[in-house]
């Protein structure tokens, strides 16, 4: 093994808030890798949605000169990583690029749960973690109390840590010699071969597919002709460059190195992060050690709201999957809904980006279904299957049991709420595995709970039984046996495909009955009575029935008025043809995002 | 180029009241009578360019030619009523032929709260710039407080045939409730009047549906009018409408309108009354004994053309539809300017004109004959060029489709009611629209059921492309 002492790569891991961009921005300016007049606030945040919402969900690498105090230039990698518990994955696939990682904790706030999360994180992909606390400069700031929560509950020695601003700057001078001084250099087993990791990719409309790419071994250059030793796929390469922080084309790649490649590929979604490039002429023996492959884990049903819209959805799709290879899709249909795609999400808050993004970038006006995670079909006849749609779910006698996935959650609350925090857990068919203090006014709890429980409602809940204060990140934990049937939402004697969910047996009749309930409230009153049913197995457990309209309001209707009346009327048109026909039944878009609301 | 249809009905506004009722929404001032002698002024000036328009058109309509040789004003195709409301008064050449309506209506506001040398002065304005020897029906709104024998012999000696009297309660409290500004005494005594000046033509307003009004209480109002004999009577249910005070009390959750069951009690009961005593409700809100419907009305509602006068007046003709601003200020500027008032213009497609035919058709107990609508739709269609707001019909339905729907197929000459888009449409809807029990068949005609009644804006939303 050969060490590259004048390299750096590194990641910077924080809760949301905590300032981790601002921080990164800090660090492209002292070190002249953009200047200040060119300074955007948080210039690594690209797409639009990520500034207006804060949060990070591409990572985008940039590599830094920094000359050190001893006078030697050294190169710093920075992959700059979202902080939601959504994207996990993306966190983790820049540390399999990195050797070290600043977990940043805000001097005010302390430690939080993605802060617990994300530190967990680097420590199982072999980061040395120096912590930073940040935001000194804020009069509520106790960098003692943080220090000492940093060392409690993450086990991390913390009494040195470096102490900075990144709003000001203050300390984040310091920080460059103690990146340099404490994060350790990458190796390279310098074997002859060539090995690079390839930790992302994104499709750019001019010019193909970019793979990010980080080399472990060897060099990469323009004219190489690459093999990606998982997928099997080959390639010559057009371009090697890198990130300062905008993409520039350099002659070569070189070992320990953080850049980009352009080769020959079509489309993102063919490559796969954790994937290894190496030369077709002279292979490598063997792979580098993959990263966990990303699955979606959640999955729910979208769907144009104006049937002819498909083709348009479909190509909205694909330009998004360019850009976001954890997004799946394929095409599916339902009986409510006509034609549409089963899309997989890494979470809720991925789901709604990417509803959104077809909203904003699209121009495209979409429902999606009850959200669903993968469940896993133990037949009677030995089988198993994975199911992401109740409607796969088999015919009941034909099933020995279901198993669903788990979480481990970390919560992090203020000591009075811990009560309520533990009800709702429970409530949540959630089991605590431990309660830690982490100073005088706050707790972690650790607990395990179905991901199921999570997918519609669980943070507002939280939010709102500790008033905003309380935080939480997940881990998946595998799956367990569990006592799970298929509701279906019947409307007017049919069943809605696009309303039906596996749910917990105990769980079903107050959830059938709060769905009902919904529906009812947001279904205007048809020409003929509606009975809304919640039903398992074709047992209705839970019933509610929208009135038969009788009347419309008669104003009066002299002949002048006839453009005005015409005027309401075709309001009242347009209302309805932004309805969801079902059936007989005309079902607004709400009603889809009603079904999703539970009272606890 | 198809000739446009004649102007059937005259219709002259007076927005002038002596106080806002509660539940009123319509262009109507008060405090502003110090106006009136300017406003027929102007009201004279827009009757006199519009009937010179109109009688242009009629003469040069079919013919470009003719128009070239005229010379006269610039030349326009006859369909370009649109843009008329950018016109100066003078434009259009001298009548020759002038309008000839077959129905004329002064309303408002409250015209007769003119003084009487006022009011003969707006009686004696359509005569000079309108052909009346058509005329069947002159109708005048009044309101009680307001009607006296002096008026009466004003409007009945200027040829007015027809008095709509604004009773809307024959109750004391609930007139005062709904910001009348006159009793139950008066509205009898006006009716006494009306009848003693020999209008054998009238009708009777009542507002139903008033929270608070017991059931018993309705049935005596309804019951009392009805004794008073008019011929025809106007039923409507209280309606918040945007803009007046009343919705602004609901919007602040300082009044409320009666409830589904309790409107459908109260308008059913009025039904019941009046088909008792020989009142046949020939639409959504209205009843005359047979002969006495109101033909201006009934031809509004037909899709027939008609021109509105006056401030915040609405027309239709030419395929178009306009309303002029609801500005009492602009309106008499515009007059003095010697321009036009200022106006909203909305051009008619074919499709919608037809579906106004429907839908407005279909509110009456003669109900609509699709099939001819349709044919109409297409002749016009058939005389526009492609592109401009037609659209190529589709002939898409099969002749199994066709017969599977049986009754609601229905055979023309020339082929069926499915042989457009919109004929698709309406065929499948009216299909369901019977099963759901809310519309009849009548040979080719389609006419509202009494539950159809009821939910009238809902079937016209439902037939509606
Ligand atoms: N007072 C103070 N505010 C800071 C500091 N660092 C970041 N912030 C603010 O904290 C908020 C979140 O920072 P950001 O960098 O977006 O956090 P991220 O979500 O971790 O990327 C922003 O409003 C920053 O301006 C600091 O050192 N001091
Ligand atoms: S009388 Fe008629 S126009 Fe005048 S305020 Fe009352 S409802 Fe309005
Ligand atoms: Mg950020």
């Amino acid at each position: 093994m050969r060490t590259l002492p004048n390299i750096r790569n590194f990641c910077i891991i924080a809760h949301i808030d905590h300032g981790k961009s601002t921080l990164a921005d800090r660090l492209l300016m002292l070190t002249h890798t953009i200047e200040e007049r060119n300074f955007q606030n948080q210039v690594l945040d690209s797409m639009d949605l990520e500034r207006e919402r804060g949060i990070t969900i591409k990572s985008h690498p940039v590599t830094m000169k920094y000359v050190a105090r001893d006078g030697v230039e050294y190169e710093l990698n920075l992959l700059d990583t979202p902080g939601h518990v959504d994207f996990t994955y993306e966190v983790s696939r820049s540390m399999v690029a990195c050797e070290g990682a600043l977990l940043v904790v805000d001097a005010g706030q302390g430690v939080e749960a993605q802060t617990v999360a994300n530190a967990y994180l680097a420590v199982e992909n072999n980061l040395e973690i120096v912590p930073v606390i940040n935001k000194i400069d804020l009069p509520s700031a106790n960098p003692e109390v943080v220090a000492r929560q940093i060392e409690e509950i993450l086990s991390i020695p913390a009494a040195d840590a470096p102490r900075i601003s990144a709003k000001s700057g203050l300390g984040v001078a310091d920080l460059l010699e103690t990146i340099v001084q404490r994060l350790p250099p990458p190796k390279t087993r310098d074997d002859g071969f060539v090995r690079a990791l390839v930790f992302d990719s994104v499709y750019d409309a001019f010019r193909g597919v970019v793979v990010y790419v980080r080399v472990m071994d060897g060099e990469l250059k323009a004219g190489d002709r690459v093999d990606l030793m998982n997928s099997g796929l080959s390639s010559d390469v057009k371009e090697v460059g890198r990130f300062h922080p905008g993409m520039e084309p350099v002659p070569v790649l070189k070992t320990g190195q953080v850049g980009y490649l352009i080769g020959t590929l079509k489309s993102a979604g063919d490559i796969k992060s954790g994937d290894t490039i190496t030369l077709t002429q002279h292979p490598a023996p063997e792979a580098l050690p993959g990263m966990r492959e990303i699955h979606p884990m959640v999955f729910s049903g979208v769907y144009p709201v104006n049937t002819s819209d498909y083709e348009k959805l479909k190509a909205g799709m694909d330009r998004l999957r360019l850009n976001d290879s954890a997004f799946t899709y394929q095409p599916e249909s339902s009986v409510a809904l006509g034609f549409g795609f089963r899309c997989g999400f890494l979470g809720l808050l991925h789901l709604e980006i990417v509803q959104e993004r077809l909203r904003r970038e699209f121009d495209l006006d979409v429902i999606s279904t009850y959200p669903s995670v993968v469940y896993r079909v133990f037949l009677k006849d030995g089988t198993m299957e994975e199911i992401d749609n109740p409607i796969r779910l088999q015919d009941p006698s034909r099933i020995d049991h279901l198993e669903e996935p788990m979480i481990r959650a970390y919560i992090i609350c203020q000591n009075e709420n811990i009560g309520d925090v533990m009800k709702l857990v429970m409530d949540r068919r959630g089991v605590m595995d431990k309660t830690e203090t982490l100073d005088g006014q706050r707790v972690m709890l650790t607990c395990t709970m179905p991901l199921n429980e999570i997918l519609i409602d669980f943070h507002d809940y939280l939010k709102s039984v500790s008033r905003g204060y309380a935080s939480m990140d997940y881990e998946h934990t595998g799956y367990v046996k569990s006592d799970l049937v298929k509701m279906d939402i019947m409307l007017n004697g049919e069943v809605v495909d696009a309303f039906s969910c596996i749910i917990h047996k105990d769980k079903a009749v107050y959830r059938g009955r709060q769905m009902c309930e919904a529906l009812k409230d947001v279904i205007p009153p048809h020409m003929f009575a509606i009975p809304i049913q919640a039903a398992i197995n074709k047992t209705v457990i839970a019933r509610e029935t929208i009135r038969a309209m009788r009347k419309d309001v008669t104003a009066k209707c002299y002949g002048g008025d006839i453009s005005r009346k015409r005027k309401l009327l075709e309001r009242q048109k347009e209302g309805k043809k932004r309805m969801k026909e079902i059936g007989s039944v005309r079902v607004p878009q709400e009603a889809f995002i009603s079904v999703l609301k539970t009272t606890g | 180029m198809r000739a446009s249809s004649p102007i059937e009905g005259v219709y002259l506004h007076v927005p002038f009241c002596d106080g806002k009722c509660g539940y009123c929404a319509f262009y109507s001032l008060s405090g502003r009578t110090g106006d009136i002698d300017d406003y027929l002024d102007a009201l004279e000036l827009e009757l006199e360019a519009e009937s010179r328009l109109h009688c242009y058109r009629r003469r040069t309509a079919g013919s470009k030619s003719a128009l070239a040789r005229l010379g006269a004003g610039r030349p326009r195709p006859v369909d370009a009523v649109g843009d008329c409301g950018t016109s100066s008064m003078q434009a259009a050449v001298s009548p020759q032929v002038p309008l000839a309506p077959r129905t004329l209506y002064m309303g408002g506001g409250t015209p007769t709260i003119l003084t009487v040398r006022q009011l003969a002065r707006l009686c004696a304005i359509p005569a000079r710039h309108l052909d009346l020897r058509r005329l069947k029906e002159w109708t005048v709104e009044a309101n009680p407080g307001t009607l006296d024998a002096e008026r009466l012999a004003v409007l009945k000696a200027a040829g007015v045939n027809r008095i709509s009297l604004g009773v809307q309660s024959l109750d004391d409290a609930v007139l005062a409730r709904l910001g009348r500004r006159h009793t139950a005494a008066q509205a009898r005594e006006a009716c006494a009047l009306i009848r003693a000046a020999g209008f054998r033509n009238w009708s009777l307003d009542l507002i139903g549906c008033v929270p608070g009004v017991m059931a018993r209480q309705w049935a005596e109002t309804v019951r009392a009018a009805v004794a008073l004999g008019p011929p025809h009577m106007s039923v409507y249910a209280l309606t918040s409408e945007e803009g007046s005070r009343l919705a602004g009390q609901i919007a602040a959750g300082d009044a409320a309108l009666l409830d589904e069951e309790g409107q459908l009690a109260c308008l059913h009961t009025a039904e019941q009354l009046l088909r008792a005593s020989g009142l046949r409700r020939y639409e959504i809100s209205n009843y005359a004994r047979p002969g006495f419907e109101c033909r201006h009305n009934v031809s509004c509602w037909r899709g027939e053309s008609y021109l509105g006068v006056g401030c915040a007046a609405a027309s239709h003709a030419n395929h178009s539809r306009w309303t002029n601003a609801p500005d009492l200020d602009a309106y008499l500027q515009a007059a003095r300017a010697g321009s036009m008032p200022p106006r909203e213009v909305e051009r008619l497609t074919p499709e919608t004109e037809a579906v106004e035919r429907l839908i407005f058709g279909l509110r009456m107990a003669e109900g609509v004959e699709p099939a001819g609508i349709l044919a109409a739709l297409d002749a016009r269609n058939a005389s526009l060029p492609i592109g401009v707001g037609r659209r190529r019909p589709r002939r898409a339905v099969t002749g199994t489709q066709q017969a599977r729907r049986g009754e609601d197929a229905v055979a023309l000459p020339g082929g069926s009611m499915e042989q457009s888009a919109l004929g698709t449409h309406w065929a499948t809807t009216f299909a369901r629209l019977r099963r759901e029990g809310l519309v009849r068949t009548l040979g080719g005609r389609r006419v509202l059921t009494a539950r159809g009644r009821d939910l009238a804006d809902t079937v016209a939303v439902e037939l509606m492309p």
